[in-house]
C-alpha cells in the first residue's frame, strides 16, 4: 500500500481536464475580479468618511459613477471624483491568484495575461491602500521580461514611486535593475544592486536579485560570477520553479564560457527534462543543438 | 427507556445517512476519545431524590437516566447504571421495551466516559455476548467499539489491535477504526500492521489537518524501518499541498530523518531534495506561529460550542491533541543546537556527493561566513575547500584555506581535503598554490600516511615550479624520514632529476648509477638509462653516450613511449661528433615514434638543418610536405610552409614554394574553424613579397621586361586568387575572406597601408562574422577600432570569443572587448576580459595589451597595491618599451600620489618626471606628467619648481596648444597672484 494511492485523480481524459481547467479559468477570470469574495464587499472609501460599494458604481474615466434609483426623471447618476477615493476595501481578486500561480508554474503568457487585467482595473487606484495594481503591475513586468518582451524603465520607475512597503520597493527596484541590464545600463544596474539599502530582505527576495545579478553578469561576460549567481536560486530557493529555467540556462551558459561542457550538458539536460515547456527549454535547445 | 429505543433508532439512521464525518462524531458521543474523562459524579441531589439505597422502580431509574442523556450529561447517569444493572444481576427483570444489550452498551459508554475503563470493559463484553434478535450484528459492532476502546485505554494494545481490527470492514466505524487500530498497534510495536492501518485510514479519511496528522505517523514509522522510498512519496505530497499541515515542525524533523537517511544509504540526490525543503529556523519559527495561532482559534471555537457535545469535546481533543504533539516536536527541534549551521552542512554534503562542486562551494560559502562559530565548522571549510578545487578554482580554494581559523582539527577533514585541493592545484598546473595547499595541509596535524604523500607531492610541486633546489632538500628530508616509504623510489628519482637540471652532470651521473643499483627494476630504469646517456652527452663523452643509447634501444622494447626521444638524443649525439649521416638517419628514426610536440619540433628543425647542410633541398622540402599533408592541422604545419618557403627561394624556385605553400593552405583555406591557416598564410604573404622584390630588381635588370610585377593591385588579387581560390573554393566566403587577408598582409608588407585598409575596410563589410575564421575577426575588429567604429567592432570580437573562447586568436577579442568595457567604465568587465585574454586564450598575441589593460583596469578599480605590480612589470619589460613604459611609469605616479604623505608625493613626482624627460615622443603622457609633475610640486610647497615646471611645459612647442597647456597657464597666474600678495603682506 502506497502513498499515491492515496490521491488517485479519477478517470477524467486529459484532454477533457484540460478543456474544462480551462474554461474554468477563464470563467473565473472575469467574474473574479469584479464579483465580491463570499462575506468580503469590494467597498471604496472616500476622504469624507462616506463609503460607497463597488456594485453600486462605476469607473468611468476620472469618476465613480453611481446610479441613483429611477425617479419621474427617468433616474440620475452621482459622480464621485477618483481623487476624493482615500482607500479601497477589497479582498485579494482572484485572477490575480490564478495569475501567480501561473507564473509560479512558468506559464508567464497567461500570467501576463492576467496580470494585466488587474492591472488595468486598478490603475486608477495607483498607490492607494487597498489597491492591487502595485503587485498586479509587478507580475505583468515580470512576466513580459520573463518572455523576453520590451519593457521601459519608465513603467518600472512607476511601480517604485507606488510601492507601499519596503519588501515590494524592494522587488520593484530588483525590476529595474533588471531592465536595465536589458538594455545594456550595466552601470546604473550595478548601482541598483550594489546599494546597501538593497539587501534582500528575505529568500524570496534574495532569488530576485541573485536572477538580476546573474543577469548582469552574464551580459557582462563574466562567467564565474555569472553562475555563482544563477546557481544560488536553485540552491537556495529551489522553490521559486518561475526563477528555475532561467537560471538553469543562465548555468548552463556559463558552463560553456568556463569550458565546463560536461556541467554545461547536466544543467541543459535538468532544464529540459523539468520545464520542457519553458522558454528557456526551448532556447537551449537551438544554443546547445538538442 | 424511550430514549434508549430512540437511541437505537438513531444509530440506526446514522447508518442510512452514510455521513461519514457525523458518524464519527456520533459514534464518538459514545466512547470516550481521550483520557481526561470525568470527574466523578458526586451523589446528586438527584440520586438523592430517586433515593440512594431505597429500591426505586427501574423504570424510574431508567427515566432519569434517560433525562441526563438528553440533557448532554451522560456521565452522570453512570451511577444509575451502575445500581440499575446490579439489580439486575441480582434477577430484577427489566422493564418491558428495555434491551439488555442496549442497556449495557450505554451503560460502557457512560463508564468509559467517566474514566470506569475495567467496568466499561466489562459491560461492553457481556453487551458482546449477548442476543439482540434481529441486531445481533449492530450490537456487536458498537460493543467491540466499545471494548476495543476500553482495551487501549487499559493498555491492552494487542487485544485492542483485534478489536479495531474486526471493526474496519463495518461501514460505519471503518476509518476510525482504521486509525486506532494504527495507532493501538503502533503501541504495541507491531509496525507493519500499524503501516497497513494507517495507509487504509488514509485511503478513505478526508484530506485534512488530521489527515495529515495520520500521515506524519506512517511517514515515521516508515523511516524507522528504512524505507525510504515510502517515508518519501508521503513527504512530497505533504509539501506539495495533498493535506494542510499544522504540525509544520514535525514535517520538517521528518523531512531532515529522511535526508540523514538517504545520505546514509548512500542516495545524495535523495538526502539533498529531502533537505532543501527545509526552511532556516526563523522562517520555521514565523510559519509555525502562525499556524498555531490559526489552530489555536480553531480549538476555541471547538471549546466554545456546547463543550458537552460530545462531537465538538471531540473536536477540541483532537486540536488539543495536535498542539501538544507540536510542542513535543518544538521541543525536539530546540534541541538541535545550531539548527541552521547543520543543515546547511547535510546539503553541503549532499550537493558536493552528487559532483555538484559549485553548488557544494555556495552553501559551504555561507555556512562558514554566517556561521564561524558553528561546531564541526572544520569540516565545513574541508568541503569548501574540495569544492573549489574540483570546480577548477585553486585560487579561491587557497584564500578559503587561509581563512581556517585554527589549526587543530578535531574532524580530521582538513589534511585530507587540503590534499586533495594540492593534487588538483597540480593537475592545473598552479604550481604555487599546490606548495601553498601542501604547507597548509602539513600544518593541519596530517596522519603519517597523509604526511608522505605531502612530502612527495611538495617535491613534485618544486619540481615543477622549477625549484630544483627545493626538490632535492625535499626528497632528502622524505628519504631522512620514511627511508623505507611508500614513495622511496620517487622520492629518491626526483632527486636524481633535480640534480641533472641544476647540475653539474657529474654529480647527476653517480646518483643515476645509485639509483639504478637501488632500484634495478624500478619504474623509471628506462627513463633512468636514457637520463643517463644525455648526462654522458652533457659532459662531451659522446662515444659513451652513444653506447647508451643503443644499449637503450636494444634493451627496450620497441613500442616504448620514450623510444622517439632516445633516438632524437641519438641524432644529437651523432651531428655533435660530426656524424651527420647516422645523425640523420637517428632522427629519421625518432619520426617514426610517437613524440611529443617539442620533441618533433627539434627532430624536424634539425633533420632539416642538417639537410640544408648537405645541400639536399629537396629531400627536405619534401619531408615538410609529408608532414603537412598528415597534419594539416599540427601548429608545425606552418613551420612547414616557412621551411618549404625558404627551401623553395634558396634553390631559386619560389613560384614552385609558392604553389606548395598554397596547396597545403587549400585544403583548411575553406574551414573557419582551422586556426593554422591564417599563420600559414601570413608566411605565404612573406613569400610573395619575397617573389615581388626579386621581381623588382630583375626587372630593373632586363628593363622591365619579363613578368608584370605584383607591385598592381590588381596583380596581387589575381596572384592570390589563382593561388588560394581555384574551383569551388572561388565560392567559399571564409576562402575568399581569407585571399583578401592575403591581399591585405602583402599590402602591409609592401608598406602600402591605403591598399591594405581597404582589403580590410572590405572584410568587415562583405563578410559576416560568423564566416570568418577566428584569425581574422580579431584583425578585423583591430582595423574597425582604429577607424573608430567601436560598436562595430565589438560584434567581431564578441563572434570571437562566444564562437572560439579559447583559440589561440582569442585574446583578439577579449582584448578588443575589455578596451571597449574600459571606455564605457565597466571596469570590473574589463577586468575579467582582460584576464580572460591572458587565462583562457594565452594571450599570445595580445599580452602586452592585455596586461597594460589589466593593469588599467586595476587602477580605475582603486585596487592600487596590484595595480602597482602589473605597472612595476610592464614598466620593468624591456620588449614592451614604449608607450607602454610611459603609460605604466605615469601610472605608478598616480598610485603613489593618492596614497599621500611627503615621501609618497616624492615618489609620484619622482614617477612624473621620468615621464616628460625619459619618454619625450609620447606626447599625451609628456604633457599630462608636466602638469601632475607641478602639482605635486605646489603640494610640497616647492612653489618655485612648480612654477618652473609649469613654465617648461609651457615652451614646448608640441604642447601649448593642448587643454593642459592651459591648466597650467591658469596654474601660472595663480601662483603669480599668491606671491604678489604675500608680497603686499610683508612690505604692506
Amino acid at each position: 500500500m502506497c502513498f499515491d494511492y492515496h490521491v488517485r485523480d479519477s478517470n477524467v481524459t486529459e484532454g477533457t481536464a484540460v478543456v474544462l481547467r480551462r474554461v474554468l479559468r477563464w470563467v473565473s477570470m472575469v467574474i473574479g475580479v469584479t464579483l465580491p469574495l463570499d462575506g468580503v464587499a469590494q467597498t471604496y472609501h472616500l476622504r469624507d468618511g462616506r463609503i460607497l460599494l463597488a456594485q453600486q458604481v462605476q469607473v468611468r474615466g476620472d469618476q465613480l459613477v453611481q446610479r441613483v434609483a429611477d425617479g419621474a426623471s427617468g433616474g440620475a447618476e452621482i459622480g464621485y471624483p477618483l481623487s476624493q477615493v482615500s482607500r479601497l476595501e477589497w479582498p485579494e481578486p482572484d485572477v490575480l491568484k490564478q495569475a501567480m500561480l501561473e507564473a509560479r508554474a512558468g506559464r508567464w503568457e497567461s500570467a501576463m495575461r492576467a496580470a494585466s487585467e488587474v492591472s488595468a482595473v486598478f490603475e486608477p487606484f495607483g498607490k492607494l491602500p487597498g489597491s492591487w495594481w502595485v503587485p498586479a503591475e509587478i507580475l505583468r513586468l515580470k512576466a513580459a521580461l520573463a518572455l523576453g518582451l520590451q519593457v521601459q524603465a519608465v513603467e518600472v520607475e512607476r511601480v517604485v514611486e507606488r510601492a507601499p512597503d519596503e519588501p515590494t520597493r524592494q522587488t520593484s527596484y530588483f525590476l529595474l535593475a533588471w531592465v536595465h541590464v536589458r538594455d545594456g545600463r550595466v552601470r546604473e544596474a550595478r548601482a541598483l544592486l550594489s546599494d546597501t539599502r538593497r539587501i534582500p530582505v528575505n529568500a524570496h527576495t534574495e532569488a530576485e536579485a541573485a536572477l538580476v545579478w546573474g543577469e548582469l553578469h552574464e551580459r557582462q561576460q563574466a562567467p564565474e560570477a555569472a553562475l555563482e549567481s544563477f546557481l544560488r536560486i536553485p540552491v537556495f530557493a529551489p522553490w521559486r520553479d518561475d526563477l528555475q529555467p532561467r537560471a538553469l540556462l543562465g548555468s548552463a551558459r556559463a558552463y560553456r564560457r568556463l569550458g565546463d561542457e560536461d556541467r554545461c550538458e547536466r544543467a541543459v539536460i535538468e532544464l529540459t527534462d523539468q520545464y520542457p515547456h519553458s522558454r528557456e527549454a526551448q532556447l537551449a535547445q537551438k544554443e546547445f543543438n538538442l | 427507556m424511550q430514549l434508549l429505543i430512540d437511541l437505537r433508532d438513531w444509530l440506526l439512521q446514522l447508518d442510512s445517512m452514510k455521513c461519514r464525518a457525523v458518524r464519527f462524531f456520533a459514534v464518538l458521543f459514545l466512547i470516550v476519545g481521550a483520557a481526561e474523562g470525568l470527574r466523578g459524579v458526586p451523589v446528586s441531589k438527584r440520586d438523592a431524590a430517586v433515593g440512594l439505597g431505597k429500591l426505586v422502580p427501574l423504570h424510574q431509574v431508567f427515566a432519569e437516566i434517560e433525562s441526563l442523556i438528553k440533557g448532554g450529561r451522560l456521565p452522570e447517569a453512570y451511577p444509575l447504571f451502575e445500581r440499575a444493572l446490579a439489580r439486575m444481576a441480582q434477577g430484577e427483570p427489566l422493564p418491558e421495551g428495555v434491551i439488555r444489550e442496549k442497556l449495557l452498551l450505554l451503560a460502557a459508554t457512560a463508564a468509559l466516559r467517566t474514566g470506569n475503563v475495567v467496568q466499561a470493559a466489562t459491560w461492553a463484553e457481556s453487551a458482546r455476548g449477548g442476543a439482540d434478535a434481529g441486531r445481533a450484528a449492530e450490537t456487536q459492532r458498537d460493543a467491540t467499539w466499545i471494548l476495543a476502546l476500553a482495551r487501549a485505554s487499559q493498555g491492552q494494545f494487542k487485544e485492542a489491535v483485534g478489536l479495531f481490527g474486526a471493526l474496519t470492514s463495518a461501514t460505519a466505524y471503518h476509518d476510525r477504526a482504521w486509525l486506532y487500530r494504527a495507532m493501538a498497534a503502533q503501541q504495541d510495536g507491531q509496525a507493519e500492521v500499524a503501516k497497513e492501518a494507517y495507509h487504509r485510514h488514509l485511503a478513505l479519511a478526508p484530506k485534512d489537518e488530521a489527515w495529515a496528522d495520520a500521515a506524519l505517523a506512517v511517514i515515521a514509522l516508515h523511516l524507522d524501518a528504512s524505507q525510504i522510498d515510502e517515508a518519501q512519496r508521503g513527504l512530497r505530497l505533504l509539501r506539495e499541498g495533498a493535506a494542510p499541515v499544522d504540525n509544520q515542525v514535525g514535517l520538517t524533523l521528518l523531512s531532515l530523518r529522511l535526508g540523514d537517511a538517504c545520505l546514509a544509504a548512500g542516495d545524495p540526490l535523495a538526502a539533498g531534495m529531502a533537505y532543501r525543503t527545509l526552511l532556516p529556523l526563523a522562517e520555521l519559527q514565523r510559519v509555525q506561529k502562525e499556524r498555531d495561532q490559526a489552530l489555536h482559534e480553531r480549538w476555541e471555537r471547538a471549546k466554545s460550542r456546547s463543550p458537552e457535545r460530545p462531537a465538538e469535546a471531540d473536536a477540541a481533543r483532537q486540536l488539543e491533541d495536535r498542539k501538544q504533539r507540536i510542542r513535543s516536536a518544538v521541543t525536539e527541534l530546540e534541541k538541535i543546537t545550531d539548527y541552521d549551521a547543520r543543515i546547511l552542512s547535510r546539503l553541503g554534503s549532499a550537493f558536493q556527493q552528487r559532483g555538484k562542486a559549485w553548488e557544494a562551494a555556495l552553501i559551504y560559502e555561507r555556512l562558514t561566513t554566517r556561521y564561524p562559530q558553528a561546531p564541526d565548522i572544520e569540516q565545513a571549510y574541508a568541503g569548501l575547500i574540495l569544492a573549489y578545487a574540483e570546480s577548477g578554482r585553486i585560487e579561491k580554494a587557497v584564500l578559503a584555506a587561509k581563512r581556517i581559523p585554527r589549526t587543530n582539527d578535531p574532524t580530521a577533514a582538513l589534511a585530507p581535503a587540503l590534499t586533495q585541493a594540492a593534487i588538483k592545484a597540480q593537475e592545473k598546473k598552479s604550481t604555487a598554490s599546490s606548495l601553498e595547499l601542501v604547507d597548509l595541509a602539513l600544518q593541519h596535524s596530517p596522519s603519517v600516511e597523509l604526511r608522505e604523500t605531502l612530502l612527495l607531492l611538495q617535491a613534485n610541486a618544486f619540481f615543477a615550479q622549477g625549484s630544483y633546489g627545493d626538490v632535492r632538500s625535499t626528497a632528502e628530508n622524505y628519504l631522512q624520514l620514511y627511508p623505507q616509504g611508500r614513495y622511496a623510489e620517487d622520492a629518491t628519482y626526483l632527486k636524481v632529476m633535480a640534480g641533472l637540471l641544476l647540475g653539474p652532470a657529474t654529480r647527476s651521473l653517480e646518483e643515476i648509477q645509485d639509483y639504478l643499483a637501488r632500484f634495478p627494476e624500478g619504474r623509471f630504469v628506462a627513463d633512468a638509462r636514457y637520463r643517463w646517456a644525455a648526462a654522458e652527452f652533457s659532459v662531451k663523452d659522446y662515444a659513451k653516450a652513444r653506447e647508451r643509447t643503443e644499449l637503450w634501444i636494444a634493451t627496450f622494447p620497441a613500442d616504448h613511449p620514450q623510444r622517439g626521444e632516445v633516438f632524437s638524443l641519438q641524432g644529437d649525439i651523432l651531428a655533435a661528433a660530426g656524424e651527420t649521416e647516422s645523425a640523420i638517419a637517428s632522427f629519421e628514426n625518432a619520426l617514426l615514434c610517437p613524440l611529443a610536440d617539442d620533441g618533433l619540433g627539434h627532430v624536424l628543425d634539425e633533420l632539416t638543418r642538417l639537410q640544408m647542410e648537405r645541400k639536399e633541398f629537396a629531400a627536405a622540402s619534401e619531408r615538410w610536405e609529408q608532414f603537412a599533408e598528415k597534419n594539416p592541422q599540427h601548429p608545425f604545419a606552418v613551420n612547414a610552409a616557412y621551411w618549404i618557403g625558404r627551401i623553395c627561394l634558396r634553390e631559386g624556385e619560389p613560384e614552385a614554394g609558392l604553389a606548395k605553400m598554397a596547396s597545403i593552405a587549400k585544403r583548411s583555406v575553406a574551414d573557419p574553424r582551422r586556426d593554422a591557416v591564417e599563420r600559414m598564410l601570413l608566411e605565404l604573404a612573406k613569400v610573395m613579397v619575397s617573389i615581388q622584390a626579386r621581381e623588382k630588381r630583375e626587372s630593373k635588370g632586363t628593363g622591365g621586361a619579363g613578368r608584370q610585377p605584383l607591385s598592381e593591385e590588381d596583380a596581387w588579387k589575381r596572384r592570390v586568387s589563382e593561388l588560394l581560390l581555384p574551383g569551388v573554393l572561388a565560392n567559399a566566403p571564409t576562402a575568399q575572406a581569407r585571399a583578401l587577408f592575403v591581399e591585405a598582409e602583402v599590402a602591409s608588407l609592401l608598406k602600402k597601408p591605403d591598399h591594405r585598409d581597404r582589403c580590410f575596410a572590405k572584410l568587415a563589410e562583405v563578410f559576416p562574422p560568423a564566416v570568418l575564421p577566428a584569425g581574422l575577426l580579431g584583425r578585423v575588429g583591430d582595423f574597425l577600432t582604429q577607424q573608430g567604429q567601436a560598436g562595430r567592432a565589438e560584434g567581431f570580437y564578441r563572434e570571437l570569443v562566444e564562437r572560439e573562447p579559447r583559440s589561440l586568436f582569442a585574446d583578439f577579442g577579449y582584448v578588443g572587448l575589455g578596451e571597449g568595457a574600459w571606455a564605457r567604465g565597466e571596469y570590473e568587465t574589463a577586468l575579467a576580459l582582460f584576464d580572460a585574454a591572458i587565462d583562457k586564450a594565452g594571450a599570445r598575441f595580445k599580452l602586452k595589451e592585455a596586461t597594460v589593460g589589466r593593469a588599467r583596469s586595476l587602477l580605475a578599480l582603486e585596487r592600487w597595491d596590484e595595480a602597482q605590480r602589473v605597472f612595476e612589470q610592464i614598466a620593468s619589460n624591456r620588449t614592451w618599451r614604449g608607450e607602454a613604459t610611459a603609460l605604466s611609469v605615469f601610472a605608478l605616479g598616480q598610485i603613489c600620489e593618492q596614497r599621500g604623505g611627503p615621501d609618497s608625493l616624492a615618489q609620484a613626482h619622482a614617477h612624473f618626471q621620468r615621464v616628460y624627460v625619459g619618454y619625450r615622443r609620447f606626447v599625451p603622457w609628456v604633457v599630462r606628467a608636466y602638469l601632475q609633475s607641478a602639482m605635486i610640486l605646489e603640494k610640497l610647497g616647492k612653489r618655485n619648481e612648480a612654477v618652473a615646471t609649469y613654465q617648461e611645459l609651457l615652451r614646448d612647442e608640441r604642447l601649448v596648444t593642448l587643454p593642459e597647456a592651459q591648466e597650467a597657464r591658469k596654474a601660472l597666474l595663480r601662483l603669480e597672484s599668491m606671491s604678489t600678495g604675500e608680497q603686499q603682506t610683508t612690505t604692506g
